[in-house]
């Protein structure tokens, strides 16, 4: 391996974010066994990331990140310039709040009641897992809705948790019974759990063993599978992330 | 002093140098515990393998079975990654086995062990250095765990200029990181 390649394809850090193939990865050790200057960089990039990873778990990013998204961009800058016009559509904007958007809360009130409604129910399933054997409190739980696109769902799982409860809000679907996939960050299969099927609120759940599940973003595929033919209901990002 | 190149550390070992045993230790140790770490998750593990990987290596160089100079790290590479497949075996044997390959998708990350007090206090002047918008890329690209050209969509820059950022980080780091070390070694 030469270092113009390895400067240009950005190894060692893919190295070290467990990015690259089997193959680069042992390449690159038998570059950096005979490298100083190479395994130099590694040790300095292990550190780096482990450091900003540090500092954003304890917050000292996260003021930026908030700050950086309370700044308003440079072309709404020219937007302000153009503020007169707006007064122009004042007319029209009050309008549409009364014809659309009152409406349209008052639809997210009663879609967020019915979530409300779906975290109590959450929260009986977390008690009635940490009453049994081996019971285990503040089992952490995450809950994933197709609705919500391409956003990613978080869980924060401490260090002595044993199981992650995964709570899955689908929609109308021909299917009775189905299959979670879980894949790590690098794409391997690491979890299925077979016979799925919706509980009493219509959702589904799943408790997943959290040492298969590493910081990093995992994908969660939901298959249905009978009555067959089976085919891929919904997906979902999962990023797991450990204090 | 003997033994300071790979055909020195060959010929003073068989020859009985304690120093070139010594030297070879120096240059080698830490690429073999930071590869057995990054495997195992585990610093008494990666202090195990170290241990083994030495002991075969110098009984290796001492028999003459090592016979190409050039070709003495990627053999040092080789016993380490051995040693490694031996240990994950006798585990599996145990019932607690982790092959080597899954190792990495179900046990604990391995970076907490290069935080230390230096590297909170080089991140935390790397960050100082930044502008919001800068650490907010690093945030997005090391903790949220996204690729530089999702991160630059996100912030509204070229993905170079992603890039250039995190290089410039990294630089700064380094140079902090370095003096605070070196400075630490010098008292």
């Amino acid at each position: 391996m030469l270092h113009t390649q390895i400067e240009n394809d950005e190894v060692v850090e893919r190295y070290v974010r467990n990015r690259l193939t089997l193959e680069d990865r042992q390449a690159f050790e038998e570059h950096y066994f005979a490298c100083d200057e190479c395994f130099a960089k590694v040790q300095a990039m292990e550190r780096f990331i482990a450091g900003v990873r540090d500092a954003a778990e304890r917050g000292a990013l996260a003021d930026a990140a908030a700050e950086s998204s309370r700044r308003a961009p440079a072309w709404a800058l020219w937007a302000f310039a153009g503020s007169s016009a707006a007064a122009v559509a004042l007319a029209a904007v009050v309008a549409w709040a009364l014809l659309v958007r009152i409406p349209l809360l008052q639809r997210n009130a009663q879609v967020a009641m019915a979530e409300a409604q779906s975290q109590q129910q959450m929260v009986a399933l977390q008690a009635s897992v940490a009453a049994g054997p081996g019971a285990q409190a503040n089992v952490p739980l995450v809950m994933l809705q197709a609705t919500r696109g391409e956003e990613t769902a978080t869980a924060v799982l401490p260090a002595d948790s044993r199981q992650l409860i995964v709570w899955v809000e689908i929609g109308p679907t021909r299917y009775r019974n189905y299959r979670m996939e879980v894949d790590a960050p690098s794409g391997k299969p690491v979890i299925a759990v077979e016979g799925l099927s919706r509980g009493p609120y219509g959702a589904l759940a799943a408790s997943l063993p959290t040492a298969a599940l590493q910081a990093g973003i995992f994908r969660v595929r939901l298959i249905g599978q009978a009555p067959p033919p089976a085919s891929l209901v919904s997906e979902y990002r999962l990023q797991i992330r450990r204090p | 002093m003997p033994g300071t190149t790979e055909s020195g550390f060959l010929t003073g070992i068989q020859q009985g140098e304690a120093e070139s045993e010594a030297a070879l230790y120096e240059k080698y140790s830490a690429r073999v515990y930071y590869l057995a770490l990054r495997e195992s998750k585990s610093r008494q593990d990666a202090e195990d393998v170290r241990a083994e990987t030495f002991l075969r290596v110098l009984q290796a160089i001492r028999k003459q079975q090592v016979r190409s100079q050039d070709a003495l790290p990627a053999f040092i590479l080789g016993v380490a990654r051995n040693v490694l497949r031996e240990l994950y075996a006798r585990r599996r044997q145990m019932g607690d086995a982790v092959p080597a390959e899954e190792a990495e998708l179900t046990t604990p990350s391995h970076e907490h062990n290069f935080i230390d007090n230096e590297v909170r206090i080089a991140i935390r002047r790397t960050i100082e250095r930044l502008k919001p918008r800068e650490q907010r890329v690093l945030q997005m690209l090391f903790y949220d765990e996204l690729a530089t050209e999702q991160v630059a969509r996100a912030v509204d820059l070229a993905p170079e200029r992603v890039r250039l950022v995190k290089s410039r980080a990294l630089k700064h780091f380094r140079e902090i990181h370095y003096r605070l070390t070196a400075g630490k070694k010098g008292n």
